[in-house]
């Protein structure tokens, strides 16, 4: 045993559901253990419906349940597609369909729920609040308020970008179209941090779980390094755009950072495989592109120099840009 | 005679070198003669090379007491098994099976898987590297017993120790103060374990204390915090580069640990996000753990910072993009072990760039000394691995 005194300071691995560890999904089929791998939940069974299989839950109130083999690291992508069924008399077809994340993986709640509130009327709400346990409340970090346009099939997503962020992106889709997302409000990152187990949530209805989808940490596909040449000032003022575009010019990912220093490494997460360009864009700078072929699992990077000194914005360092600078020669603010 | 086939090796290397043409070191020579040189000290006699046994000991010196202890006993036992895959020597292989022979009827019964206080494996970290041993002793010799006894330690160590207090990982010890970098230890066991028998349970419980230590351990300059109290939290957060020999806020140990472990996951998953993490910490052993000669500061731990050396070759410096450097840096560290940290006497000290034995030896002055075997296994380990470089 040794713990010395610092200074007086003081294989394709195989889980649940036939995933690999990083990449954990279960579809809930019979022939994987249906919802065998999922905590026992009120009103929870394995149901089959044609060659689809479902993790029905159907229970007037509140009941969760959590999958103890999958875990959490820094970055996560949870998703699950929910079908929301007509239950319990004249109520309709209305019920919570939600994720939620634990924080005590021996004894797992609710810590972080994300709620997904579908009413008969074709009306969803989608709300995100977290449980404060230095205050012991809730605290709400993301309310749509009603929406319309919305059916009882959607797809839920709740993702935790970058390690240490203090946010996660959320959204709520459904078959019919519609789409919504967003940015919650700060949640404090330790709490993130320490979020380890995700899980399943219905309430007072009844919902058809299919394709529960978790990757974590999210696999890197593509690091831009963006060299800012002769940056000169103030990098917080600084906002630098970098997009992806497929091979039909379309941008498929973007994302606008603020540098910390000349050179700005800026990654994306889960591209698929393919031929894409990425193109950087900041003020008063050269825009830069260049291509890049993406491999799955695998990430590529690029390294992509810009030049300084594009004062009015045309992508041409000339004459005109010399003029703006050459009025303000020897000029001092007021 | 040993003696003087070393300065024959070492005048060799030297004259290759110093008339400025290539010069390439044998480490699989060294890492022999080096584990001759401590086998020499703390391998019973007998009248066959290949029987025998490691000598019991207490604080690091042979004891004929019943206090022996048997994590010290395997920081020589995974030096035997690094220098044997590094080199490939029978003979090893089967001192690696008399040993263990010898070695598990003496802590027979439940005791050898029993771990708390009071146990066989008193805290984590004692669990964690007589479980590592029982996993060597089984690559070496296939002995079931050591398998099996490796399965019910790992078991054991986990429902102690785990627990969700600081967002989970293990504790150190039962006294539940500090949660540490030294669970990587037992995130390797529990990774080759899974590896070898396919039980989930394994991979569960090294995701569980592995993302633990990524979220909570991790350093913005890609090192890992030592300690995590209960009460204050990460121990040294105010003085994060108060990192020298015989005391550091990091551990070298646990980060080539760490590093390993990303390795391991890259090489069973395939994805590229854990070979990134190897590389980010080879890079930061490279910048915040080396000397002004390119050696490996031994800066924690001079009784386990060595113990992962044979994993870092074998699994981290193979990764694609691994910088040349880290390669060097190595070898540099196995050379400066075997030229500036040995004794005349055939130990080996806590200060692999030197001095041993003297008063500038600071590990030693701490009582961290050559002359202890798990000193002495650390130092050589280093070049154990080097002897693993491909």
């Amino acid at each position: 045993m040794l713990l010395v005194t610092v200074f007086s300071v003081a294989l394709a691995l195989s889980c649940a559901g036939g995933a690999s560890a990083m990449h954990f999904s279960d579809s809930f089929a019979t022939s994987t253990g249906g919802i065998s791998n999922w905590t026992a939940c009120s009103g929870g069974t394995s149901y089959v419906s044609g060659s689809n299989s479902y993790f029905r839950i159907n229970y007037n109130g509140d009941s969760s349940s959590w999958n103890t083999n999958w875990v959490l690291d820094n970055t996560f992508s949870y998703q699950v597609n929910a079908n929301v069924d007509t239950t319990y008399g004249s109520s309709g077809t209305s019920a919570n369909a939600d994720l939620f994340f634990a924080m005590n993986d021996l004894a797992p709640s609710v810590s972080l729920l994300v709620d997904a509130q579908y009413s008969t009327s074709n009306q969803g709400l989608f709300t995100v609040q977290w449980y404060n346990t230095g205050n012991s409340t809730w605290t709400s970090v993301l309310n749509s308020g009603w929406m319309s346009g919305v059916v009882p099939n959607m797809h839920i997503q709740a993702i935790r970008p970058v390690a240490g962020c203090n946010y996660l992106t959320v959204s709520y889709t459904c078959t019919n179209g519609f789409s919504y997302s967003a940015n919650t409000a700060t949640i404090d990152p330790t709490f993130l941090d320490n979020l380890t187990l995700p899980g399943l949530r219905e309430y007072d209805g009844m919902v058809d779980f299919s394709t529960a989808d978790l990757w974590s940490p999210i696999p890197v596909s593509l690091i831009a390094n963006i060299d800012l040449k002769m940056f000169i000032g103030n990098y917080s003022l600084m906002n630098l755009r970098v997009n992806v575009l497929n091979s039909s010019g379309q941008v498929v990912a973007t994302q606008t950072v603020t540098p910390t220093s000349e050179v700005t490494p800026v990654t994306f997460t889960t591209l698929a495989a393919g031929n894409y360009t990425v193109s950087a864009i900041a003020l008063q700078y050269l825009s830069a592109s260049t291509p890049v072929t993406i491999v799955a699992n695998q990430t590529s990077s690029v390294s992509l120099t810009m030049l300084n000194g594009d004062i009015n914005g045309d992508n041409f360092v000339e004459d005109q840009d010399y003029s703006i600078m050459g009025a303000s020669w020897y000029q001092t603010a007021n | 005679m040993k003696h003087l086939i070393r300065l024959t090796t070492i005048s060799a290397i030297l004259a290759v070198c110093i008339s400025g043409a290539w010069c390439q070191t044998n480490y699989k020579t060294l890492a022999q003669n080096a584990v001759n040189d401590v086998m020499g000290h703390f391998w019973s006699t007998s009248t066959s090379s290949t029987a025998g046994y490691i000598q019991y000991t207490y604080g690091g010196l042979i004891t004929t007491q019943s206090n022996r202890v048997l994590w010290e006993h395997a920081t020589l036992y995974i030096a035997m098994e690094n220098v044997w895959e590094g080199t490939g020597n029978t003979t090893l292989q089967q001192q690696l099976l008399a040993d263990w022979l010898h070695c598990y009827p003496q802590y027979s019964g439940q005791t050898i898987t029993s771990c708390g206080s009071g146990k066989t494996s008193p805290a984590q970290d004692d669990a964690a590297w007589d479980c590592f041993l029982m996993i060597k002793a089984y690559n070496a010799t296939g002995n079931a017993t050591a398998l099996a006894d490796a399965q019910t330690l790992a078991n054991n160590m986990f429902n102690r120790w785990y627990d969700s207090a600081i967002g989970g990982g293990m504790w150190y010890s039962d006294s539940k103060a500090i949660k540490s970098l030294y669970q990587a230890a037992s995130v390797l066991d529990y990774l080759k374990l899974y590896e070898i028998t396919g039980t989930k349970s394994y991979l569960t419980h090294a995701l569980l204390c592995y993302t633990w230590l990524e979220k909570k351990m991790l350093r913005t300059d890609g090192l890992y915090w030592c300690d995590n109290n209960a009460v204050s939290g990460i121990v040294g957060l105010s003085t994060p580069y108060a990192i020298q020999q015989a005391g550091s806020v990091t551990f070298l140990g646990g980060n080539m640990a760490m590093g390993v472990i990303h390795a391991r996951l890259y090489k069973d998953l395939g994805d590229d996000i854990y070979r990134q993490r190897a590389l980010r910490t080879a890079t930061a052993l490279r910048t915040y753990l080396t000397d002004t000669n390119g050696v490996y500061v031994d800066d924690r731990d001079a009784w386990t910072d060595g113990m992962f050396a044979g994993e870092w070759a074998r699994e981290v410096l193979t990764l694609p993009g691994t910088a040349p450097g880290d390669v060097q840096i190595l070898k540099n560290t196995a050379s400066a072990v075997y030229t500036n940290d040995r004794e005349s006497t055939g130990y080996y000290g806590g200060c692999w760039d030197g001095p041993v034995g003297t008063s500038g030896d600071v590990w030693s002055n701490g009582g961290s000394t050559p002359q202890q075997i798990m000193t002495s296994s650390e130092a050589i380990d280093i070049i154990a691995g080097a002897a693993n470089l491909p």
